[in-house]
Order: C-alpha cells, then structure tokens, then sequence
C-alpha cells in the first residue's frame, strides 16, 4: 500500500513539473490561396466557443449558419457555451498544461477577453487580411477598426456592430431619463426599482458614466491611466452610492447577469433594463419575455458603442477551416441574415457601399425594427469603448464598494 | 474473491480514491505559492496575505457553515416531528411515496424552482398580490439573493426534509422503534413521554451520521446557491469558482488558497464523525 | 386530533406534488409574468424539444453517460469495497474514501482541470465519464464496506472449506447475494452522475450538454419554459423508480 501511494506522489510531481515547461507550439503552414484554404478545410471539425444566452442567436448559429458552412464548405461547425473570463481561464488552464491542440479553434470575443488572450499569446494572427471578404468591412471605421482602445491588427475579425441601449416600458415609464443627472432623479423618486448587472451589461453602463463624469470621450482615450482612473471613479462611487440605498434590494444584491435582469424587467420588480445590443428588445419582444410596450433608447449624454469580434486560438489544430468558417460569417450574405431583427437584430460590420449593387439593397431593405431606436438616429450618441483594463478595475471595484462595502 | 479483491481493490481504491484527492491537494499547493500556473514567476506567499486582506474567505465560510447548520437542523426537525406524529400513514399510505420525487430532485431544479416561487416576481407573490397583500413585486419580502440565504435554505429544505423523511422509514423498522414505543406504553408512559423519551432519542442516534453527511453536503453545495444566492456573502464553492474565472488572471492563486481551506476543513469535520462514530453514547 | 392528522399528511403530501405540477405548468405555459397566475397561452414548443430538438439530445447523451459511470462505479466499488473491509487498516481507508464523496464536485473539478486537460480529456465524454465516475465510485466503497461484513467473509471461506473453488463461490454463493445490492448501488450511483452539474460544466468544457447543463443554459437565456421542460425530463428517472420498482432500489 505503501509503495503505492508513493508512486502516485512520484509520479504527481513528475505531471506537475512537465506542467510548468513552456509549451511549445508546432508551426503550422496555412495554404498561400484561398481555393487550397478551402479544399485545405473540406470534411473538418471546427468548435466555436460563444455566449450562448440568448434563444435568437443560438438559432441563426444552429439553424442558419451550421447547416450552411456544411453545405457549402463541408465543415462541421461546433458550437460550445464559453464566453469571456471561461475562455480566458480554460486556454490559460491548456496553456499551463502544455497542450498542443486547443479544445477551441474560434471564440467570440471583444475588449478585455481579446486583451488577455493577447497577454497569453493565445490568439493566432494576423489573419483577417488572408479573408476574402474581409475587403468589405468597414476597417476605417474607429468603432470597428478598436477594440477597447487597442488596434485589431488583423488578430480578431470584426464580426458584428451594437450600441448600448436601455429598455423601458412605456406604460410604466413616460418620460425616461437621458442623462446622469435625470436617472438620479428619477431613481430618488422610484425607489428600488432600478438595478444593473454585475457582467457585460452592467460593466458597459459603467463604463458610459465614467466617460460623462470625466467630461467626454476625449478626456479617457487612449491607454489606461491610473491617475485618472483614481479621480474619476472617485467621483462614480460617490455618485452610485449617494443612489444606493434607492437601488432594487437597496442595492445590497445584484442580478447576476443580463437574462436574470431582463426577467426582472418582464416581471415588473423593476423598470429598467439594458442590453449591450441596440436592437435586442425587437427580439425579446418577439420572444414574449418583453411586453409589447417596451422600447429601447439611448441616453442623449451617450452609450457605448463596441464591434465584437471573431479569434481563432493559437494552438487550434484547424486554422484553415477556422478562417473558411469566419469568412462565411463575414459574407454579405451571413450579415444581412444576422441583421434582420426576426433573426438577432445585430448590427453589420460591412461597408454596404462597398457591395455590388444588388446585395446593398439586400441591406437596404431589411424590415424595420418595431421596438427599438433607429441605427443611423443613434450613431452621432456613440461612445469609444475605453482601454480593457478600465473594465477589469471597475468589475473589481464595483465589488469592493458596492457589494462587499457595507459603509455607505 | 478475496485474493482478487486484494490485488485489484488496492490499484482502484490508489487510483479512483486517492490520486485525485492527493493529486488535488498537491496542485493548489504549489499554485498557491507561485510554483505553478500560467502567470507564476517563483516562489511566494504574496497570496496567503493576499486572501486574509481581502474580508471575503472568513464571511464565506462562516456563511457556508451558518447555512449549513441550519438547513440541517431545521431538515431533521421538520421531518422528525413529521414522523413521529404521522409514522403510521406515512409507513401504510402509498401516497407517502410521493415524497421520493423531492428527495430525487436535482440541485439544479431545486434551485430553478425555489427562485420560480420565492422571488418577487414569482409564484407566491402573484398569489399574495391576487389576494391584496401586496400591490408590487417590491412589497414581497426577499426569499431568495437575500444576504440571510433564506432562498438558499428553502431549496435544500426541499430535498433535505424528504432525505430525512426516507432515511427515518428505513430506520423506523429497522431499530423496531414500533415495539420499543409499544413497551413503553405498556409500562405506563404517557404518548408524549414515548415520543420525547423514545422515538425522538432513537432517531437521532441512529441518524447521527448521515446528519453530518447532509450538513457536509450543503456546505459544499454549488447549484443551488449560484441560482438563489445572493452575491455577498456568497458560499464557499460560489466564491472558489468566482475567483478561478475571474476577468483578472492574478486572482486564480487564490481560488486554490480557497479549495486548500476548504479542503481543511473537510478532513476537521470527517474526524469528528469518526469520533462520534466511535463513541456512540 | 385525526382529522388534523389527516389534514396534514394530506398538505404534505400536495406538497410532495407541488414542483412537479408547477413544473408541468412552466413548461407548457407562455407568455406568463407578474401578476398572472396562470399562463396566457399554452404551447407544445417545449415538449416537442424532446422528440426533436436539443433536449433530446441531452436526453441520450445524460443517459449515457450516467449508464457507464454507474456501471464502473457498481463494479468496481463491489470489489474496492471488498479490499477496504478486510484491510487491517480499515477504518482509516474509509475516512479517505469518504473524502471525495463528500468534496464539493466543483471545487475538486478546478484543481483537477489541469489534470484532464494535460490527459486530453476536456470536452470529451469520456472526461466527464471519469470526473463524475470519481464522486460515484467514492459512494460506491463506502456503500460496500458495509456489505463485506465479516459474516460475508465467514460464508465465503464455508465455501472454500467445503471444497469450493472461487468461481464456484462466486457463482452460487456471493453473486446470488449481492444482486440486490448491486442493482441498488446501481441505481444510486446513477442518479449522482445524473444530477451532476459543477463538475460536467467544467471537465466537459460547456461542449458536453447533459440534462442540469441543459436547465442552466435556459436559465441563462431566461427561458423559463425550456429550462421547466429539461427539469421535468430531468426528473424522469426518479419518477420513473418511484412508480416501477422502489422496492428493488431503495433501502425499504
């Protein structure tokens, strides 16, 4: 028994000390032109790592995009729940492990998971310029061309383009607030009946007052700086907790994420909600989550508008049909499909001029979106995403001083 | 059989017991110093300190523990009391089984269920509102994300009454409580004196262990706090996984800080059920 | 005094009923926030999801999987259980085999993540096979070193005495007396990987979607109706046991 255990401590230790080694990566050669990318990527598996919260956009993926890069390109695409901090932990986790071949080959990612994986080297790139149809996207475009402050440089594919808005519902709410000042006023005299999520959604409504409280966009550009980030958000908890004691449960819990929000707002318990995508309330609306009253707007002090993005992960063992998926999903064609509020209502990363005539109207003629604000009205209320540590600060600290700090 | 029980029981029991507990223990202790992991740079216990300054492993275990107890305790005496004043139906009626699908439901329904009916919006606040007790949801009091984790203990209350429930029917044959309760009746004592000085004693002597196994089971319960918990304090295993996953990579060494402690006082409270198994009385 | 009684096994009884017939409602409602009691439209979109759809396919993979982890666990509990009774050092083997047993699955999943993504199993079935076969297979020994009791012992050597070879033993003798409580370690074994939620999530990397991952996944997507429906299915089997045959799998 003895010697047993003893062979087990060894043998342990022995996995562990392999553990710490540098993986080493084996490089691959990617075909020089598209058609052998292709033929490269016939009869593959590909596993996609997305957030899979939201009933629409698991569908487009399920039913319109698998079937489809089957068809046309005989892949087959997997789709795994993963988002965020998960994919930064599990490829960290491989990472220490030293394996050679990722369990993910595409992730859908933006700001502050692409600046970690960035940080691991756990991206593979520069790709994007290698995608055919990578020459219709709007690359001159800040709002595409940055990801939290920091140049794509080819290392994630824009894949799709969302504004923060607020969803209210009108026969609750007349007048909603448009700035920080009105929304404290109207929290004062609506007690309990507001609240913001502690993930995504909540982070980028943060991150908006963070830039009004420091005076505008110009003010936090650029990369992080301590100094301000000390000032300014100084200034936000104050202002958050001046409102605490009036936020849903007293602001002593948070909804953990945006679907535990949403279902909040549909039950009445309070009269806001948020989404990082302008045109999600058409789809829950159509969903019945969303009474038909409700609308979604944006403040006239601004939100946030960001791309995400699609990256391929450095250990995937299919890069090529990795690219082939990503340049399906980039096609006028994938776009347009995914723009459609009926579908996921997501805004298109395409320069339309950019497209052969017929497939500009395609674009041009989507059917309008019932519930929710006008694309082109909200564009001049956009705000820069900021540097992704301004996000990581702010998730721990909003932690520290309104969730864990009981001194108001 | 038992020349090949020896031979193969022992690499089983090495591989499927002991390995991972062992492998386990090993792994979050050298990550807990900086020996291993993807952002470690050499040897530290910049980590130990950094657990003990942050205010939030002390709450959480003592949220965990307090959770615990209760759930325990307040499971064993609702289907205690139950049972000594219904045994007979409940040993004769078939409908008594009814209560196998509770004790089969999943943490994870549990816990789906409990935020469906406890919450603001949810079963019993419409019912409440139907009947003019509230006119919003707000006016509901907080059952469930509330910081007494009273969402959290209602959810193992469904499982864990039905737990007890079963075990007691078991045992209720098993240690003849039937003729011990005739005996004492017998000789003069009245009903009550037979249930305080009898059933109640013999349920909860027999009953010792697997109260310490539920207590144990609860105070490493992920499903159930994750969907009806709130996020301050939160428990144990809600806290470990938090920090694993956290946006910030420099907090993982102490997810591990967190499984060690954990770990710790598992082994306390498993040496304590030996020496109660050990002494009975 | 009776009729109180009566009363309440009655009331504990409905309440035994109640989440499954609140679930029933969920899962066939739509359209149902505060302050309605009952849901506005009623739909099969859910309980088709069962014939052709995600959830059956969970449905399978779930069935599957807890099959394989119950079958290795009975068996090699049964023989494990075997070892640990007899060792002179029994009582303190038992205190390690309770260890795992009782650990929070998650908290061993994420110090034993390294460990399967350096085997290669993350993702995979088989991961999630052997991360959950760990937690029933630590059940399945302290469920045996009970039944190993010395007296099992005293009649296995009967048989060896009386000119009995092991195979013998094991065919007529040991084999005829286990039956029952291997079909109940079976069945106990199986309803712990079936609700097995933390440690799925991790090993199997969110690509592995049995039942629980299943409801969490329409909770997250705040999909009362779906995540309703995967409960139910999810407590099939124990509905299933409770109905058919309690007497062969419970402790009665």
């Amino acid at each position: 028994m003895i010697n047993i255990i003893k062979t087990f401590f060894i043998l342990l230790f022995l996995l562990i000390l392999n553990g710490c080694g540098k993986p080493t990566s084996t490089p691959q050669t990617l075909p020089t032109t598209w058609p052998e990318m292709e033929t490269a990527a016939k009869g593959k598996t590909v596993r996609m790592f997305m957030w899979t919260g939201d009933p629409f956009i698991n569908r487009y993926m399920q039913e319109y995009v698998v079937p489809n890069v089957k068809s046309a390109h005989g892949i087959d695409l997997q789709i795994s729940s993963g988002q965020g901090n998960q994919l930064v932990s599990l490829l960290a986790t491989e990472l220490e492990a030293g394996k050679t071949t990722s369990s993910a080959d595409i992730m859908w990612i933006n700001g502050e998971t692409f600046y970690q994986l960035r940080q691991l080297k756990a991206l593979f790139g520069p790709f994007v310029d290698r995608l055919p149809n990578s020459r219709y996207v709007k690359m001159n475009s800040p709002f595409i061309n940055t990801d939290f402050q920091q140049k794509v440089d080819g290392f994630e594919a824009p894949w799709g383009n969302v504004q923060m808005a607020f969803i209210y519902d009108t026969t609750r709410v007349q007048t909603p607030p448009q700035n920080r000042s009105q929304l404290a006023a109207w929290i004062k005299a609506h007690p309990g009946r507001f609240t913001i999520d502690t993930q995504f959604a909540g982070l980028t409504f943060l991150k908006g007052l963070l830039i009004d409280i420091a005076g505008g966009q110009t003010v936090l550009n650029g990369p992080f700086d301590e100094a301000k980030y000390q000032q300014y958000s100084a200034q936000l908890w104050q202002y958050l907790k001046d409102l605490r004691p009036h936020f849903w449960r007293r602001g002593e819990t948070y909804p953990e994420g945006v679907a535990q929000l949403h279902q909040l707002f549909a039950n009445r318990e309070i009269d806001f909600t948020m989404s990082n995508n302008d045109g999600e309330v058409d789809n829950k609306v159509l969903q019945g989550l969303f009474p038909e009253t409700a609308r979604a707007y944006v403040w006239e002090s601004g939100t946030i508008q960001n791309s995400h993005f699609l990256g391929i992960t450095t250990h995937s063992g299919q890069k090529p049909a990795a690219l082939v998926v990503i340049n399906f999903l980039l096609s006028p064609e994938a776009q347009h499909k995914k723009m459609i509020p009926k579908i996921w209502g997501d805004g298109t990363v395409l320069d339309t001029q950019k497209l052969p005539l017929e497939k500009r109207m395609m674009f041009e003629n989507i059917p309008g979106r019932k519930y929710a604000p006008n694309r082109a009205d909200i564009q001049n209320r956009a705000l820069m995403e900021l540097a992704p540590e301004y996000m990581i600060r702010l998730a721990a600290d909003f932690r520290k001083q309104m969730i864990e700090g009981k001194t108001p | 059989m038992s020349q090949f029980a020896g031979r193969w029981g022992a690499w089983l029991f090495g591989i499927g017991a002991i390995f991972p507990i062992v492998f386990s223990v090993g792994y979050a202790l050298l990550y807990s110093v900086g020996w291993a992991g993807v952002l470690a740079d050499g040897f530290t216990f910049v980590h130990w300190a950094n657990v003990w300054t942050k205010n939030e492993v002390l709450p959480s275990v003592l949220f965990s523990a307090y959770v615990s107890t209760t759930c325990t305790v307040f499971s064993w005496i609702l289907a205690a009391s139950f049972f000594v004043h219904l045994h007979r139906k409940w040993l004769q009626s078939n409908w008594g089984m009814v209560w196998y699908l509770p004790f089969a439901l999943p943490a994870m329904v549990a816990g789906f269920f409990t935020f469906q009916i406890f919450s603001g919006g949810g079963w019993l606040a419409r019912l409440a509102y139907h009947f003019g007790w509230i006119t919003s949801p707000q006016a509901f009091p907080e059952w469930v994300q509330d910081p007494y984790g009273i969402g959290i203990v209602m959810a193992h209350l469904l499982t864990g009454v039905p737990f007890f429930l079963l075990f007691f029917r078991t045992l209720w044959k098993d240690a003849i409580v039937d003729a011990y309760s005739e005996l004492s009746i017998a000789l003069g004592a009245s009903i009550s004196q037979t249930r305080w000085r009898v059933q109640l004693p013999i349920l909860f002597q027999r009953s010792k262990g697997n109260v310490l196994l539920y207590f144990l089971t609860v105070f490493g319960a992920y499903d159930i706090p994750l969907m009806v918990g709130s996020q301050s304090p939160q428990m144990i295993s809600v806290l470990t996984l938090r920090k694993f996953e956290r946006f910030d990579l420099a907090d993982k060494p102490e997810a591990f800080i967190m499984a060690l402690l954990y770990t710790a006082i598992l082994c306390a409270i498993l040496l304590i059920k030996n020496v109660v198994d050990e002494n009975p009385e | 005094m009776r009729i109180l009684n009566k009363l309440v096994f009655g009331g504990l009884v409905g309440l035994g009923l109640l989440p499954l017939g609140l679930l029933t409602v969920w899962a066939l409602g739509e359209g149902w926030h505060f302050p309605h009691l009952w849901p506005k439209r009623w739909s099969s979109t859910a309980f088709l999801q069962i014939f052709s759809g995600k959830m059956g396919e969970s449905l399978w993979l779930s069935t599957w999987i807890s099959t394989c982890v119950a079958v290795f666990a009975t068996a090699f509990g049964y023989i494990t259980g075997h070892f640990v009774s007899h060792h002179p050092l029994k009582k303190w083997l038992l205190r390690l085999a309770y260890l795992p047993f009782v650990s929070s699955p998650v908290i061993l999943a994420t110090c034993l993540l390294f460990l399967f993504i350096k085997i290669q199993l993350v993702g995979t079935i088989l991961g999630v096979i052997l991360a959950q076969w760990m937690f029933a297979f630590s059940f399945a020994i302290v469920f045996f070193v009970p039944f190993w009791s010395p007296q099992m012992k005293a009649i296995e050597e009967l048989v060896y005495t009386l000119g009995g070879t092991a195979l013998q033993a094991m065919r007529h003798v040991l084999w005829p007396m286990s039956i029952a409580a291997l079909r109940m370690c079976f069945f106990q074994t199986f309803l712990i990987s079936w609700v097995q939620y933390g440690i799925t999530l991790m090993v199997g990397g969110g690509e592995i979607q049995t039942l629980p991952v299943l409801v969490y996944f329409y909770v997250n997507e705040a999909n009362i109706t779906f995540a309703a429906m995967a409960s139910l299915v999810l407590m099939l089997p124990a509905f299933i046991l409770m109905t058919v045959n309690r007497r062969h799998v419970w402790r009665d």
